[in-house]
């Protein structure tokens, strides 16, 4: 096992939907056809449906029932349908290995709770709210790429976590040599996600330098908080250490603060029922 | 004992007057029906009917609470924020991150 080995696992990974890597790009663009997309979400009625149910779902709390991709837009936002359709495709395209050991539910509840909490955070810092979710989301990505691809591997993993009462990078880099944040970006720029995104994913336990907060400050600190709230429910998680100057960049009161809590708890709730069923 | 209201989503035909909004109701655009902490009368009622309102989420009161119960729920989840700090107490920031946590796990309702 090498780090080369898992490079190629990367690159061996099959593509996005091309309809997500066409939302991911339009990220990145100022005049979007939004019909012409739509219509192309419409064709994979999976996606279509699964995205629906989210909309509905009360994280957006509408009243009314939307019926298709083109009416969340119009009530949505194109912004928003974009996050939930690359949500799911992202989410539907690592399934769990049979007889695999890791612990895909947990996985998933922090990846959630990273991303509710980059949303609430993003705008304290002027950060679009949907890039934020969608990056928190994809924050730990490479953990799913050495969990499913060297399943055996990941085992000893595992075995030194517990045994050295640790976070999961380190244990990675103990067993492959490269964690999750840069297997994570290796893959993030395998799929074409938008630079900032790509950035955060390679950056997220960096607390990084002088100067404003960026996307990547903001998954850094999403990050420790969804950990620290113990959204994931493992008993052996901990909160990583969180540098003062980060802190202090973001510089929330601590009434904005109870806010940042309560409201990811409360959004964490529905986001995970309607993302993992 | 002190009784808690808690947001609860029913249906709308569950609904009846006298009860409390816990949210706003909004109608596809997103403008304002009722506000947060409406009484809901029959009047309003029928009107969210016709609009085609299907849910919204009311206030309920919570069963009575124990202080000694209350007392050790508090306590346990400030031992478990201590533990999920055990290693990132000391760095500088995470100090100030579990200072703001303890307050808001002290203030919180079970």
């Amino acid at each position: 096992m090498t780090v080369d080995d898992v490079i190629k696992a990367v690159r061996d990974l099959p593509s996005l939907p091309a309809v997500v890597s066409e939302l991911l790009a339009s990220m990145n663009q100022d005049d979007i056809d939004t019909h012409a997309l739509a219509a192309k979400i419409t064709l994979d009625q999976a996606l279509t449906a699964k995205t629906l149910r989210l909309a509905n779902s009360s994280f957006y709390g509408m009243p009314a029932k939307v019926t298709s991709i083109q009416q969340a837009i119009s009530v949505l936002g194109f912004h928003a349908i974009r996050t939930l359709v690359t949500a799911c495709s992202v989410t539907d395209s690592f399934a769990p290995t049979p007889g695999t050991q890791f612990d895909f539910p947990a996985f998933w509840r922090h990846s959630i709770a990273s991303a509710v909490c980059a949303r609430v955070l993003a705008p304290h810092v002027r950060i679009n709210a949907d890039t934020a979710f969608t990056a928190g989301l994809l924050h730990d990505l490479g953990t799913l790429v050495l969990a499913t691809r060297f399943p055996d591997d990941y085992r000893r993993v595992h075995a030194h976590r517990i045994e050295h009462d640790c976070t999961a990078a380190p244990a990675q880099l103990a067993v492959f040599g490269i964690d999750h944040a840069a297997v994570g970006s290796a893959l993030a720029a395998h799929w074409k996600f938008p630079q900032p995104i790509q950035a955060a994913v390679a950056e997220h336990h960096q607390p990084g330098g002088d100067g404003p907060a960026t996307l990547s400050t903001v998954i850094y600190v999403a990050n420790i908080v969804a950990h620290a709230l113990d959204l994931s429910a493992q008993e052996d998680d901990q909160a990583p250490p969180l540098s003062l100057a980060v802190w202090q960049k973001l510089g929330l009161s601590d009434a904005a603060w109870n806010g940042v809590f309560a409201e990811t708890e409360q959004l964490y709730d529905t986001m995970c029922k309607m993302l993992t069923t | 004992m002190t009784t808690l209201a808690t947001p609860n989503e029913i249906g709308l035909e569950q609904a009846a007057a006298g009860m409390t909004l816990a949210a706003a109701l909004l109608d596809a655009n997103g403008s304002v029906l009722l506000p947060q902490d409406a009484a809901l009368t029959d009047a309003t009622l029928a009107s969210l009917r016709r609009r085609g309102i299907e849910r919204c989420v009311v206030w309920s009161a919570a069963e009575p609470v124990d202080p000694a119960a209350q007392a050790a729920a508090r306590a346990q989840r400030l031992a478990r924020l201590d533990r999920l700090f055990r290693h990132s107490a000391d760095s500088d920031g995470g100090a100030q991150l579990l200072a703001r946590l303890r307050s808001y796990r002290e203030d919180q309702q079970p």
